[in-house]
């Protein structure tokens, strides 16, 4: 059975396209905060993208991070790699001190990403 | 006797007449009410002396006598009351000012009164003349009449221009009579004697006062309109001029000297001491006018101190700051307007404006009636030094007469420009601080030959400063606009690379997925719905792309159509909560761009649905109020804060990142351009209500007019 990951994101275009471009993963997707929590808590995921700027802020970072939080504080072991178009980089500071895993910077590469994946989940499965 | 009958009489009846016409008509107005009294006391005095004079010798008693001394007295302190009484409403009543003018009058009367009580100590018989004579009573006398002078000197000085017209007889009247007073008992003291044609004449002179008084009565109407309405003064400043005590003093000087040296002297030393005064007197003017600059000095002190100043002070400001803030619509920019402003001061027909520019040098800017040319001065020229050092105002003809007075300033070089241009006349520094952002020069007055002084130098280095920091606020203000369209520009590109680079990721995604899935209808269906999503995103960078130029194509729209295209837009992707239109009036038109107009609602109706739960409700209202369609978009969303409606909702372009499109801002922007306002109101967790104003088209009278309404529901009845 392929690892789930969860995708959230709030641009549908790149919700789907990650859905296809992402090889060997089940892939489950939100388009916002709390549609994240609610796919988390039904499905598991040992693997998270989180796009920051989310709805209602979706100029801003501040429901990305939350989502981040969120997230760790119900599973920590959980892998997070923060996808984001922010120009400011700053906003990787912020992620890698708030527990993500990765900051990926917009555009999307599918084999750059794909391999950050595969390296989260290869860390995930030595922690647990 | 005779004469003096004759000329006391005629003073008695004139002064007794002109009180009693003070008296008639309304009386609740202090000078009123004190000028008949002094003219009522002076009738009372004169008619004693007249009384006196004719039956004197008849009398055995010296009653009247110490009587006519008295009234003398009484008469003067009643003048001294009356002018304080006008002084005090020459300046702005104010309770220090009201209790030194109640001081200096108890102060007044104590001495009067001490010198009454002094002519009844000396009443001890003798002739008239004799008791007069005495020579402390003559100092009192000739102090109460310095002090009628000095006073009526304070008068004039603090009468405004517009009043002295009328009341210049009043203080040639009332002066004349003092002054003679002065003249007479000055005259007294030195001969230890009254003259006796000047004791006589004095009666004539007072009689010919009231005549003056009448006039400066008729010309000052305003005076039978009670207290408040006495705004005859306008003086700003309290200012003691002491010019007739100087004069006074000066006088009594001379006259003392001379008094004693024919006394002690006698006859022929009086002579020899005359002539050699005379001489050393007639020696000083001489050295005094043949050196110019003791002349020059001289002279500005003069018209410092004794003249009125050249120019009214008020009247030109104002005038400069009309001139610099009026667009009047005969002078194009600022910068001319700025050459005007000086030019009007001195009369000037034309200049020509030199600003520093951003490499230092100063090149010429603006020209008013000046033949326009290319000048470039650097700044370490040493004529932009010394302007700029010494702030000083260039007079060219001074310069040319006397190149010292300004070189030993310092080094000084007019450029060749100027010094060729024969019309050039005045070089002022504009000065911001002690920075001279430019100067103007400007062109002889062809009038006349205007004399210039510290006066016109003074008002056109400030003016040069007003008009300089009016530049100066003007170039700021140049900058910021350029500063904000390059910010705007900078944060447009921040934003379409962003989404570019958004479009990019994903369709550049689409084609990588493509190898693999290519085959695969599903994907395909993905595909398509991706591309079509940043197509739609295309088509708003292209919307604000075009925000701001004027090539919108403007024509009358109904709103209640284009929000129905407004929703359908915003609901095409199956975005939640689909809004509910209510078109309260349904014929409401406006005139604008149609998909401008139809981007900017879809964009604050996306917004209420970003900020809203799938299960609440957005509600789009259109009505109409006064000249005004109002467009609401009502969401039952999680509302905004104040300070982020105040500070974050309507900066442009607040963040790059963006799904939202144009923003807030450019909606306002676009709103404000429709000549409309746009209004947001929120609750915290409650919803926001967006409500943009935007006026009704001018042709909406003939589309919704009574009678068309009146025959639809005819027609309506028929069905």
């Amino acid at each position: 059975m392929s690892p789930k990951i969860l995708i959230v994101d709030d641009d549908e275009g790149m919700r789907t396209q990650l859905k296809w471009g992402l090889e060997g993963y089940e892939v489950i997707t939100a388009d916002s905060r709390t549609h994240a929590i609610e796919q988390f808590e039904l499905h598991h995921p040992p693997l998270v993208t989180l796009d920051l700027g989310l709805p209602p802020d979706v100029e801003g970072t501040t429901e990305g991070f939350a989502t981040l939080k969120a997230i760790l504080l119900k599973a920590p072991e959980t892998k997070v790699v923060v996808v984001s178009g922010s120009e400011d980089m700053g906003n990787a500071e912020i992620a890698r001190s708030n527990g993500a895993f990765e900051y990926y910077p917009k555009p999307v590469d599918l084999d750059r990403l794909q391999h950050v994946i595969e390296l989260a989940y290869a860390d995930y499965q030595s922690g647990s | 006797m005779y004469i003096e009958v004759i000329s006391f009489g005629l003073s008695t009846a004139l002064f007794l007449i002109l009180g009693l016409v003070m008296l008639t008509g309304q009386r609740d107005n202090l000078p009123k009410i004190m000028l008949a009294i002094a003219s009522l006391a002076s009738a009372a005095w004169s008619g004693a002396v007249t009384y006196l004079a004719a039956y004197g010798n008849l009398l055995s008693s010296t009653l009247l006598l110490e009587s006519t001394l008295l009234l003398e007295l009484l008469r003067s302190l009643a003048w001294f009351a009356f002018l304080l009484v006008m002084l005090r409403t020459a300046f702005k009543s104010s309770d220090q000012v009201n209790k030194n003018f109640k001081i200096t009058f108890a102060g007044l009367s104590v001495f009067v009164v001490g010198l009454m009580l002094l002519v009844l100590y000396r009443v001890s018989g003798g002739s008239f003349f004799e008791l007069v004579a005495g020579n402390d009573v003559l100092i009192g006398h000739l102090l109460i009449s310095i002090g009628g002078i000095v006073i009526i000197e304070q008068l004039y000085r603090n009468t405004s221009e517009d009043h002295r017209w009328a009341l210049k007889y009043l203080w040639i009247g009332i002066g004349g009579m003092f002054a003679y007073d002065f003249y007479l008992y000055s005259d007294a003291f030195l001969f230890q004697r009254i003259d006796n044609e000047l004791w006589n004449a004095r009666g004539f002179i007072h009689a010919m006062v009231v005549p003056l008084i009448a006039i400066a009565i008729k010309r000052e109407m305003q005076w039978s309109l009670g207290e408040d309405s006495i705004d005859i003064f306008l003086s700003r400043r309290i200012v003691f001029h002491t010019t007739t005590l100087l004069g006074a003093g000066t006088y009594l000087i001379f006259i003392g000297f001379g008094g004693y040296y024919v006394r002690d002297m006698g006859g022929e030393w009086g002579v020899v001491a005359q002539a050699t005064f005379l001489f050393a007197a007639v020696m000083i003017l001489t050295v005094l006018l043949f050196s110019s600059k003791i002349r020059a000095r001289l002279k500005v002190a003069i018209d410092k101190h004794f003249f009125h100043y050249k120019y009214d002070y008020r009247e030109e400001w104002l005038r400069i700051i009309r001139t610099l803030s009026s667009d009047d619509g005969a002078s194009k920019s600022l910068h001319v307007r700025a050459i005007r402003s000086l030019a009007q001061i001195i009369d000037s027909p034309g200049g020509l404006l030199v600003m520093e520019r951003d490499n230092g040098c100063f090149e010429s800017d603006e020209h008013w009636n000046y033949s326009s040319m290319n000048i470039r001065e650097s700044a370490d020229s040493p004529f932009i030094r010394f302007l700029s050092e010494q702030q000083f105002v260039i007079s060219l003809d001074e310069y040319n007469k006397d190149p010292d007075m300004y070189t030993r300033l310092g080094p000084l070089e007019i450029p060749d420009w100027i010094s060729s241009n024969k019309d050039a006349w005045l070089v002022v520094p504009l000065m911001l601080q002690d920075h001279m952002l430019g100067f103007v020069v400007l062109l002889r007055s062809p009038a006349h030959e205007r004399y210039f002084n510290w006066e016109d130098s003074d008002l056109l280095k400030t003016a040069g400063r007003q008009a300089a920091s009016h530049l100066a606020q003007y170039d700021a203000a140049q900058a910021l606009v350029s500063a904000k369209r390059f910010e705007e520009v900078n944060k447009l590109s921040a934003f379409i690379v962003h989404d570019v680079k958004n479009m990019v990721g994903q369709l550049s995604m689409v084609v990588s997925n493509a190898s693999k899935h290519k085959n695969n209808p599903m994907f395909i269906d993905d595909a398509i719905i991706t591309v079509e999503n940043s197509v739609t995103k295309m088509n708003r960078l292209l919307v604000r792309l075009r925000g701001g130029g004027d090539s919108d194509k403007t024509h009358p729209i109904s709103l209640c159509d284009l929000l129905e295209d407004s929703i359908r837009i915003c609901t095409k992707a199956g975005t939640l909560p689909i809004p509910i239109l209510n078109c309260l009036n349904q014929n409401v038109m406006v005139t604008a761009d149609k998909d401008r107009m139809s981007a900017n609602i879809a964009h604050i109706i996306q917004n209420a649905q970003d900020a809203t739960d799938d299960t609440g409700s957005i509600t789009v209202r259109l009505k109409k109020q006064g000249e005004f369609a109002i467009i609401e978009v009502e969401d039952t969303g999680e509302g905004m804060d104040e300070s982020f409606i105040h500070d974050r909702l309507f900066q442009p372009f607040e963040s790059t990142k963006g799904t939202m499109g144009i923003g807030v801002f450019q909606v306002r922007e676009y709103v404000h351009k429709l000549g409309g306002q746009l209004d947001v109101e929120s609750v915290v967790d409650k919803g926001t209500t967006f409500r943009l104003h935007v006026p009704l088209s001018k042709s909406q009278e003939t589309t919704n007019n009574p009678h068309v309404l009146h025959l639809n529901e005819h027609e309506l009845r028929k069905r």
